[in-house]
C-alpha cells in the first residue's frame, strides 16, 4: 500500500504527535508498505529518508504548549506537489484541526482520507469560530482515529460525527533492554520526564511533596528529565536537598529510555491536557513501577490502578504518601513491573499497526481509486471538467473491484 | 423601480444561487461518500463471514459454538445472494457477532493455538474492519442527514433523486478474547 501521512509540526522538536507519527510510519516501512510523510521542519539535513520538507515553521501558543506551525503560500505549492507526485492509496492526516499542512492537504485531495485526532481539550474556541469554514473540508476525511476516549470527545464536540478509538502505540522494544544511567540507585531514584516549565506536566505538584519523601529516605535523589530552566526549579523547593536533585536537560529517546530504567518509580504528576499517557506505558515498558495523578487518561492506561499506583490530581500531600509507601513495598513494586510490562506489550507498535491497517483496508475497498488532487473549491475547478463529480466513473470502479 | 435597484436584486439573485449550488454540490458528495461507505460495509461483512466459516470448521474450539456459529453465517451470506436488505438482515449479522463472542469470551487465550494464529489473528481483524466500517458509515449517514434537513435544503430540493441515508444498527463489538490479536 501506498500511504502519504502529514504531520502537522515541525519534525526537529521532539513532541508527541511527531513521536507517533515517527513510530507508526517505522512500523508500516517494517511491514514492507511505501510510506511518505510531509511534514515542516527547521532542519533539514536531520530528516529521515521517508520524509518531504513542507518548509520551515513559526512558533505558536497552542493547547497550553508551543506549537511550532506552517501555513503560507509556500506550504500550499509544496503540498500540492507532494499529492501529485506521492499517487498514494491513503492520506492520513495528524490533527487535521490545526493551521497547518495538515489542513492544507484536507483542502487540496480527495479520496480515502483519513485523519487522526490527538488533542483533548475543554474548548479550542479557535475552531469553534472557524468551524462553519472548516466542515465542508473536514467532511471529505472518510475515517476518524482518535487516539483515546478523551481525544473523541473533544472531536465530537467540536465537529460532531464520530470516530474510532485506536491507542497510542509505544516501542516495547527500544525502551525493554535500556540500561541504567551509572550513579543512580534502583532502590532510591524518583524519576520525573517532562518540561519544567509548563505547568501542566506538574512538575510542582512534586517538588512540593518531595521533602516529606526526602525525610523518610534519606539516600533518595530526584531525577528531573526535560528542558526548562533549573533555577526556577531549585528557588521552589529548600536549599538542603538541591544536592539530592539532578537534572538531565533534554535528552533523545536512547537516553530517556535509561532514565526511565534507573528509577524505582516514575512519577506522572500531569495536572491535565494529557489525551493518552504514552509516558506511562513506556515507563512500564522499561520496567519501572509507575506512579501517576488520577486523570481518565492515566486511569485508562493503569486500568484504575491494576497496573500502576494512582494518586489524587495536584494533591502533592497524597502524592507524598503513596510515594513514601510505594518505596518502601519491594514486592509491591516488583509485581507492578511484571505487570506493566505485561500492559506495555498490548499496546506495543506491532499491535497497534494492524488496528490502523485495518482502518485503511475499510477505506481503501470505499474509493477504489487513489488520492488525487481535488479543484471542486475552486474557480478553476468549478469552470472545468477536473471539477465535476464524475459518478459514471466512481461506479464503474466497484464493478471492477 | 431605478435601474440600480434592479442590479442590486440580480446580484443578490446570483449570490443566493450561487449558494444553493455550492450547497447541492456538498450534499452530492456526502451522498457519494454515504454510498461508497455502505458499498465498504458490505464488503467487510461478506470478508467477515468468510473468515468466520474457516473458524467454524475448527476441530479445536467447543462444537455446540462452533455450529451456533455456522448457522449464523449460513443465515448471512444466503440473505445476502438474496439481496434483501430488510431490518433482518442486521439481526443476523448481529448474531453472527455474538456467536463470535462467545467463542473467542475474555478466557480465551491465543498463546494455547500456535498453529492457528494466523488465522484468529485474521479473525480479529475482520471484526475490527466490520467495526470500522459500520463507524464510518453511520457517520457519513449522519452528517447526510443533518444536511438534508435544513430547511432551505427541503425547500429547494436539493438533494434531488438521491434517498434519504438511514442508520444502520447491528452489535459490532469485538469478541473480548480477540482484543490485543
Amino acid at each position: 500500500m501506498r500511504i502519504g501521512i502529514v504531520c502537522p509540526y515541525d519534525w526537529s522538536v521532539p513532541g508527541g504527535v511527531k513521536q507517533h507519527i515517527q513510530d507508526l510510519t517505522e512500523s508500516l516501512l517494517e511491514l514492507g508498505h511505501y510510506v511518505n510523510v510531509l511534514t515542516p521542519t527547521s532542519d533539514e539535513d536531520s530528516l529521515p529518508s521517508y520524509a518531504t520538507n513542507a518548509g520551515s515553521t513559526i512558533a505558536l501558543p497552542y493547547n497550553g504548549s508551543i506549537a511550532r506551525i506552517k501555513f503560507d503560500p509556500a506550504a500550499f505549492t509544496r503540498t500540492r506537489n507532494w499529492l501529485r507526485l506521492g499517487n498514494f492509496d491513503i492520506l492520513h492526516l495528524h490533527e487535521p484541526n490545526t493551521p497547518s499542512p495538515s489542513i492544507i492537504a484536507a483542502w487540496s485531495a480527495r479520496g480515502p482520507i483519513v485523519a487522526t485526532h490527538h488533542t483533548s481539550n475543554e474548548t479550542m474556541y479557535a475552531v469553534k469560530n472557524m468551524q462553519f469554514l472548516l466542515q465542508p473540508m473536514m467532511e471529505k476525511v472518510i475515517a476518524r482515529i482518535a487516539v483515546s476516549e478523551e481525544a473523541k470527545k473533544t472531536m465530537v464536540d467540536h465537529f460532531g460525527g464520530d470516530a474510532v478509538v485506536i491507542p497510542n502505540g509505544v516501542r516495547v522494544k527500544n525502551f525493554s533492554h535500556a540500561q541504567m544511567l551509572p550513579g543512580f540507585d534502583k532502590e532510591q531514584t524518583v524519576v520525573f520526564v517532562g518540561r519544567l516549565d509548563e505547568p501542566r506536566k506538574g512538575v510542582q505538584v512534586l517538588l512540593e511533596a518531595m521533602p516529606a519523601v526526602f525525610e523518610k529516605y534519606p539516600a533518595l535523589k530526584l531525577l528531573l528529565v526535560g528542558p526548562g530552566d533549573v533555577d526556577e526549579i531549585l528557588k521552589s523547593i529548600d536549599s538542603k536537598f538541591h544536592s539530592r536533585i539532578q537534572f538531565k536537560g533534554f535528552v533523545d529517546s536512547d537516553v530517556k529510555a535509561s532514565c526511565y530504567a534507573s528509577g524505582t518509580v516514575y512519577v506522572a504528576p500531569n495536572l491535565g491536557g494529557e489525551s493518552f499517557g504514552i509516558v506511562l506505558l513506556e515507563a512500564m515498558a522499561t520496567g519501572t513501577p509507575v506512579l501517576a495523578s488520577d486523570l481518565p487518561a492515566f486511569k485508562r492506561v493503569l486500568d484504575d490502578g491494576k497496573y500502576g499506583k494512582l494518586f489524587k490530581t495536584n494533591n502533592a500531600s497524597d502524592l507524598a504518601k503513596s510515594l513514601i509507601e510505594l518505596i518502601g513495598n519491594k514486592s509491591e513494586r516488583e509485581h507492578l513491573r511484571v505487570e506493566g510490562r505485561t500492559r506495555a506489550e498490548q499496546f506495543d507498535w506491532s499491535v497497534i499497526v494492524r488496528q490502523i491497517l485495518d482502518v485503511y483496508e475499510s477505506v481503501k475497498s470505499v474509493e477504489g481509486r487513489n488520492v488525487r488532487e481535488d479543484f471542486r473549491g475552486q474557480l478553476y475547478g468549478r469552470l472545468t471538467k477536473t471539477g465535476r463529480l464524475d459518478r459514471r466513473r466512481v461506479k464503474n470502479s466497484f464493478l471492477t473491484e | 423601480m431605478e435601474i440600480s435597484s434592479w442590479v442590486v436584486v440580480a446580484v443578490g439573485l446570483f449570490l443566493f444561487a450561487l449558494y444553493l449550488s455550492n450547497v447541492a454540490g456538498r450534499l452530492d458528495r456526502l451522498h457519494l461518500k454515504v454510498e461508497n461507505a455502505r458499498n465498504a460495509l458490505d464488503r467487510q461483512l461478506a470478508l467477515r463471514s468468510a473468515i468466520c466459516s474457516d473458524i467454524a470448521g475448527l476441530d479445536l474450539l467447543d462444537t455446540t459454538l462452533r455450529s451456533r456459529l455456522a448457522n449464523a453465517i449460513h443465515a448471512s451470506i444466503s440473505e445476502e445472494s438474496l439481496d434483501i436488505h430488510t431490518k433482518n438482515e442486521w439481526d443476523i449479522e448481529s448474531e453472527v457477532t455474538k456467536s463470535l463472542c462467545e467463542l473467542f469470551n475474555k478466557d480465551f487465550d491465543i498463546t494455547k493455538y500456535p498453529n492457528q494464529k494466523n488465522l484468529i489473528q485474521e479473525t480479529a481483524g475482520a471484526t475490527r474492519r466490520v467495526q470500522y466500517a459500520l463507524t464510518f458509515y453511520n457517520d457519513a449517514a449522519r452528517s447526510a442527514i443533518k444536511v438534508r434537513r435544513r430547511w432551505l435544503v427541503r425547500s429547494f430540493r436539493l438533494f434531488g433523486r438521491a434517498s434519504m441515508p438511514v442508520l444502520i444498527d447491528f452489535d459490532d463489538q469485538i469478541p473480548q478474547g480477540l482484543e490485543f490479536c
